[in-house]
């Protein structure tokens, strides 16, 4: 279970997140949305650990190893981190090296034990569609393709807390599908979070909802149904901004 | 292949084969060399002391390239996005410290070691043959040793630089004022502690202390300073780190 508790994280401007409280079960899939500039990539970092929490705590709950229940916190130590697997809206990855090399470094840093690297980064390529650029320089490869690599990382250790910020911008509707079915075969056995504003794809991925408003604290839990009337009133994405721009 | 060895390695690899890594070692080592030469051209007909003025070539490029090539260390990550990364990743912020202070330092390493090299085609090939140089391996190895934590401090700082700004050709400026204005501030640091060594007001203040390489003499307050200066960097350069992570400035 992760549990998120009265978290708050203020920029200077007064912009971010402000009280926040929800659950997460294992295996279950959540979908946070809201305008833009509401705190949604905020967010996503502090329950990546990318960012520590000003006030309230993050927790996540675990009784995988052998009953025994264990907590990580995100303000202390290295261990809540080792749970996690984070796509950045950014997607960044380390350009001058090949998409194996990458892969393998990364696992590396991310606490892979040495005999496991291996099979987990041919598993992550093998599931996001890389196999057969696995000698290729991500420098050279297309930003679609570099999403993808940057989703394999997330994935590379299956981590039980997976954090994809808008993962579906900026990749053909091929890739997309693609990307729900590897967010869907994660999900059995992770807590999965996605942010993002493509109501047709966070509705296949997501079982519930978290709106997060403009100067309002807190978040808004919701059904699929309420979550999808929402989203019918925000502007479209990048991709579907270009498509309309074609017609 | 442990966490932090990773680190070293892909940092010391990124910087070996690219512009910012290479173009400093190569302007550096052409720099001394040729600083080299001109003092042997300069002290022809005296008693020659090469390990000494060799040490003091070295020693004129070591600043520049330690801190230049570090200060690209987190800059990079900064521009491309890759510290939000950085700070969800189970390592300890000063591994990624250390990692890219190694990084940096392993291009010096090769500097030095270039160097070397060259004294020792001169030595052995280039000098005169009734010339007497007064050198053993000892000496040289602790020289050389001397050298190389003189040049891990200036990567610490260059590090520490990088952290400051999201820009290279700020980093790049500010790293250029480091490698210009710390040795003298560092040599002023030291002759408060060692009054003796003012009279000599080098450069580079740890050359004057290790001068002569045929006995290896090395002054053991110089070295724990250097050494305790780096720590307190990298030290600093971790709580920055962290502190970054906690103000949330990157995307």
């Amino acid at each position: 279970m992760l549990t998120v508790d009265d978290v708050t994280f203020l920029y200077r401007e007064n912009r971010g997140v402000a009280s926040v409280s929800f659950n997460v079960k294992a295996g279950e899939c959540v979908g946070v949305i809201g305008e833009n500039g509401v705190g949604k990539s905020t967010l996503l970092g502090l329950l990546a650990a990318a960012l520590l929490p000003q006030f309230g705590t993050i927790q996540l709950t675990t009784d995988a190893h052998k009953g025994r229940v264990r907590r990580y916190h995100t303000h202390l130590g290295i261990g809540y981190r080792r749970h996690v697997g984070y796509l950045t809206e950014l997607g960044p990855a380390y350009e001058e090296m090949s998409v194996f090399r990458y892969l393998r470094v990364r696992a590396c840093l991310r606490g892979e034990r040495f005999l496991r690297i291996r099979r987990r980064v041919n598993e992550a390529m093998e599931r996001c569609g890389l196999t057969e650029m696995r000698d290729e320089r991500i420098g050279r490869l297309s930003q679609g393709i570099r999403r993808r690599v940057a989703l394999a990382e997330a994935i590379l250790t299956m981590p039980q807390i997976l954090i994809l910020d808008d993962p579906f911008a900026g990749i053909d509707a091929k890739m997309r599908a693609d990307f729900v079915k590897i967010i869907k075969a994660i999900q059995p056995t992770s807590h999965v979070i996605i942010s993002g504003h493509d109501r047709a794809l966070l509705a296949a991925c997501c079982s519930r909802f978290i709106l997060l408003q403009k100067d309002t604290p807190g978040v808004v839990e919701m059904t699929p149904q309420e979550a999808n009337a929402i989203l019918n009133d925000t502007p479209p994405t990048t991709k579907e901004q270009t498509k309309g721009a074609t017609k | 292949m442990n966490p932090f060895g990773a680190l070293v390695r892909r940092e010391s690899t990124h910087l070996l084969r690219s512009a910012h890594g290479l173009g400093p070692l190569l302007l550096a080592l052409a720099g001394a060399s040729a600083l080299f030469i001109l003092i042997l051209r300069h002290e022809e007909g005296h008693v020659v002391q090469v390990p000494a003025l060799w040490g003091l070539a070295t020693a004129f490029g070591l600043p520049f390239i330690s801190s230049v090539a570090a200060s690209r260390g987190f800059t990079r990550d900064r521009e491309n996005g890759m510290m939000r990364l950085m700070f969800a990743t189970p390592i300890r912020a000063r591994w990624w410290v250390l990692g890219k202070v190694f990084g940096a330092w392993s291009l010096s390493m090769i500097y030095v070691l270039g160097m070397m090299l060259s004294a020792w085609v001169f030595i052995r090939w280039l000098a005169p043959e009734q010339a007497q140089i007064p050198w053993t391996w000892e000496g040289f190895g602790l020289a050389t040793a001397m050298l190389l934590i003189e040049a891990l401090l200036w990567s610490a700082l260059g590090t520490l630089a990088s952290l400051f700004s999201r820009s290279s050709a700020s980093t790049f400026l500010l790293a250029l004022m480091i490698s210009f204005c710390a040795p003298p501030m560092v040599c002023m640091f030291l002759s408060t502690f060692m009054p003796d060594s003012v009279s000599q007001w080098p450069w580079f203040p740890l050359q004057s202390i290790v001068y002569d390489c045929a006995t290896g003499l090395i002054h053991v307050r110089a070295l724990i300073g250097c050494l305790t200066a780096s720590f307190v960097v990298i030290y600093l350069a971790g709580i920055l780190f962290d502190t970054l992570r906690m103000l949330g400035s990157e995307r």
